[in-house]
């Protein structure tokens, strides 16, 4: 039990729409929906959430960006690690976007669950996103007949989307519907590009968990201290900074994927978008008083649509963490567009990335890894800097140049053989 | 509370939507089959037609002659075929001219037209009728668990409403009809209003078209994937749940402890069976083999069909697939090792069944008991319970034969025993 209290993180869900009815204005709903064994929130903290949400909302694409947007984001789902003990996986947080003409719906998800069934969660949300949507015209277009008041107005949305969000809770922490691992996708995707990124964790900040919500360094306001608002400091979750980057993908790519797409920045920021904006770490630390200042938010799985198509593109990653501050994230991006025979199929993706993540664990180095998996063919760059990363427009690029990894220099890649084997347990 | 968690036959109690195929053949097959039903009926019953056409002179004037026999001779075909027991003429004609003015088509279909529009109406109003049934049946279950309201609401929105909405729409779609959603509500409405009114929740039941004016007059939209949810809620929802929850509270009640007693009971049983089940069990694994007989049972004792051979063979397979499903559900796997669990379901749904038609043990009783039976038939059913499933395990054993008792077997034993009861002269011509 006490072991339980210690690793439990509250469950929390979010859930909120947005439907914009004209040029600037817009019908808002947020529920805030807390599990049973659920702590209160404090007042301050459900002014974070509501931060954070308007702050989601200034990423959303608008309308207009909707109908060009080429790849837009469905769901992330990510695994809150313990730095202390980098095996301990504690929690997930699932993050899961949905949009149906001018309405959008945000669910931020903090539970135990591992084992949720993201399509469906998603099918729920498109069902939910609609709802309100139909809820909002319905009562726009009597308001504009002279039918109802705004006061009407308001009410039936509220009631429509209170509805509607206390049946999502239901089902998940209730009924439990979507507690279901097999993922019916029909669509078909072939692994299109690998990429490996090193980073290093960074825990120098603090942050203030009272009204402001301000971010400090730890040196500038150490943990316990007080806050010029009066509210008390705490240490702020650990963040990864990113600092170079290698890409694995097959022969031939520019002939498969158009220029734009095969950017190595372009890459770079879809894996990366992947990571949690740092503010959504910073207000869920602030709405549970501290307890995410050990956790690391390491993506697990997510996924993007392409609106006009229909299809989709992925993003697996796994992790590891070597020594005190050294993260390896390891990045398989699939994709349904292209069926190439110099591809493969993503069938065999978690093999790969089963082996993958256990080759570099067990102290191997990129290169010897991926020569050792079934991406064997493919090349691989050696590792370049993030903040260079523009200077590349194409992937075949990276190989062009002098970063070219040559087989016979294997010192560009030994990064992690000379670290490895010290998390092994 | 009962607890619901991880129990896979509480998220079945939903409705499973027909496809697109599904309802294009239905309709084709429908269409060719009324077609000759209305040309029978016009030339067999002129008298008929030519009688209602004075009546409603007025009310159908808009349609053109050959329209007006069409409509006229379907609307025969409704009363006599008693889709809708006591359907008005003057209501029907409402119906049929407010659900032109709800197609994009209005007044100018062609002959071939009116009757898809039509088939697609009358298939509507079956498939209505069915997927009723089936919110009441669970809007029981779901308030005898003890849910939430706000959830049994969605509950009836997104799992039986929703799904069922789109489904009528297709309906329409088949004869290339688009209709207006508003209309689609009122048929919900309609046979809503008509059970309610047989709970004694509503005075009189208003007709399709009086319904939908209303709506019309009201909700300023009639199409869209998105207004679904907002108009159930508005129409269906919020204007009957109180009425629905009134009308039916004694059938809850009554299941409620029903559930309460059955826990009890299949608690102990459970103790006893070396299987352990991995799903918390509740009585509907007898209850929908009791769905499955009480059919055959209706009409051969109360509507007086003879239950054939071929029905026989056909409620043999429906069995055989529901007791695999209860075996499925329960051990994972298709049959039972312990016959415990197969003799829960027998005495189960046949004395469930007996307790209804106390006529039906007749056969199975021994006969010196016969007088005693006849004087006091329900007192006796619930007296002589033990002696009773006796003889019917014993009964259940002959029909099976030599094999072992399986899901298969049962099931032959099952629609044979009920052959037999059910073509006993004596339990045909006695009625409790």
């Amino acid at each position: 039990m006490e072991n339980e209290k210690k690793k439990g993180i509250d469950v929390l869900n979010i859930l909120s729409n947005r439907t914009f009815i004209e040029e600037e204005k817009s019908f808002t709903t947020n529920h805030i929906l807390i599990g049973n064994q659920g702590n209160k929130i404090t007042e301050a903290g459900l002014d974070a959430v509501k931060d954070l949400l308007n702050k989601l909302y200034e990423h959303l694409p608008s309308k207009d960006m909707l109908l060009h947007q080429k790849i837009l984001l469905d769901f992330i789902k990510f695994q809150l690690v313990n730095v202390n003990n980098a095996n301990e996986s504690i929690s997930n947080l699932y993050f899961i976007e949905n949009n149906f003409n001018n309405s959008h719906t945000i669910n931020v998800l903090l539970t135990l669950y591992d084992e949720l069934n993201l399509t469906k969660l998603k099918d729920e949300l498109s069902f939910i996103t609609k709802s309100f949507n139909g809820v909002v015209k319905r009562t726009k277009a009597q308001r504009e007949q002279g039918l109802i008041g705004e006061q009407q107005q308001v009410n039936d949305i509220q009631k429509i989307s209170s509805l509607l969000a206390k049946f999502y809770h239901w089902l998940i922490f209730n009924e439990r519907d979507f507690a279901d691992l097999v993922e019916n996708n029909l669509l078909k995707t072939m692994i299109i590009t690998s990429v490996i990124v090193r980073g290093k964790i960074k825990r120098d900040k603090t942050q203030c968990v009272g009204k402001c919500g301000k971010t400090y360094l730890i040196n500038e306001k150490p943990v316990g201290s007080k806050c010029d608002c009066g509210g008390e400091i705490i240490q702020a979750p650990p963040i990864v900074e990113f600092q170079d980057i290698s890409y694995v993908f097959p022969e031939g790519i520019s002939e498969i994927k158009t220029e734009k797409e095969n950017s190595p920045s372009n890459i770079f920021n879809l894996v990366s978008n992947v990571l949690i904006p740092n503010e959504l770490l910073l207000i869920l630390n602030r709405v549970f008083l501290g307890k995410f200042s050990q956790l690391l938010c390491i993506p697990n799985f997510s996924q993007f649509v392409i609106p006009e198509t229909n299809d989709l593109i992925n993003v697996y990653a796994g992790y590891n963490i070597i020594g005190e501050d050294n993260i390896f994230i390891t990045y398989f991006v699939t994709d349904s567009r292209f069926n190439d025979s110099r591809l493969i199929s993503s069938e065999k993706l978690p093999s790969i990335i089963k082996q993958v993540i256990s080759d570099l664990k067990q102290g191997y180095s990129w290169k010897s890894t991926i020569n050792n998996s079934l991406l064997k063919n493919w090349y691989i760059t050696s590792f370049v800097p993030i903040e260079k990363l523009s200077e590349y427009d194409h992937l075949e690029h990276l190989i062009n140049k002098d970063t070219f990894y040559e087989p016979e220099s294997e010192t560009p890649l030994e990064v992690v053989e000379s670290e490895g084997d010290q998390i092994d347990d | 509370m009962i607890n619901i968690d991880n129990n896979i036959e509480f998220n079945n109690l939903r409705y499973v939507p027909r496809d697109a195929v599904e309802l294009l053949s239905e309709f084709t097959e429908s269409y060719q089959i009324l077609e000759s039903q209305i040309n029978d009926f016009i030339r067999t019953q002129p008298t008929f037609l030519n009688e209602i056409r004075k009546k409603l002179r007025g009310e159908i004037g808009f349609l053109s002659s050959r329209q007006k026999d069409i409509a006229l001779s379907i609307y025969g075909l409704i009363v006599t075929d008693e889709i809708i027991k006591n359907y008005d003429p003057f209501n029907y004609a409402n119906d049929i001219s407010t659900l032109l003015d709800a197609t994009n088509k209005k007044n100018k279909c062609t002959e071939e037209e009116f009757i898809g529009l039509i088939t697609s109406f009358i298939n509507s109003l079956q498939a209505v009728l069915n997927i009723t049934d089936l919110v009441i049946n669970n809007f029981i279950q779901f308030k005898s668990y003890d849910i939430p309201d706000d959830i049994i609401i969605m509950l009836l929105i997104r799992r039986h409403y929703y799904p069922a909405i789109n489904e009528i729409n297709l309906m329409f779609e088949a004869p290339e009809f688009t209709i207006d959603l508003r209309w689609v509500v009122a048929i919900f409405a309609y046979i809503l209003e008509y059970k309610l009114e047989k709970n004694n929740q509503i005075r009189r039941v208003q007709t399709i078209g009086e319904i939908y004016s209303k709506i019309v007059k009201i909700y300023p939209l009639s199409e869209g994937e998105e207004i679904v949810t907002d108009i159930i809620y508005l129409y269906l929802i919020r204007t009957y749940i109180d009425k629905l929850s009134n009308g039916l509270s004694s059938r809850i009640d009554i299941l409620k402890l029903s559930l309460k007693s059955e826990t009890e009971l299949e608690e102990e049983t459970e103790k006893n069976m070396a299987v352990k089940s991995f799903y918390p069990k509740q009585d509907s694994s007898s209850e929908q083999i009791v769905r499955l007989i009480e059919k055959p049972i209706i009409e051969t004792l109360e509507m007086k069909v003879d239950f054939n051979e071929d029905e026989r063979r056909k409620l043999e397979v429906n069995i055989e697939s529901a007791l695999k499903r209860i075996a499925i559900e329960e051990s994972r796997t298709q049959n039972f090792t312990n016959e415990n669990s197969y003799n829960l379901i027998i005495k189960k749904s046949w004395m469930n069944v007996f307790e209804q038609h106390p006529q039906m043990i007749i056969p199975i009783i021994n006969i010196n008991q016969y007088t005693k039976f006849v004087n006091e038939p329900k007192a006796y059913v619930k007296e002589n319970e033990n002696e009773i499933v006796r003889q019917l395990q014993f009964k259940i054993r002959h029909y099976i034969g030599g094999e072992r008792m399986n899901s298969k077997s049962l099931a032959k034993a099952f629609s044979r025993l009920l052959f037999e009861i059910l073509n006993n002269p004596s339990v045909k011509k006695l009625t409790f």
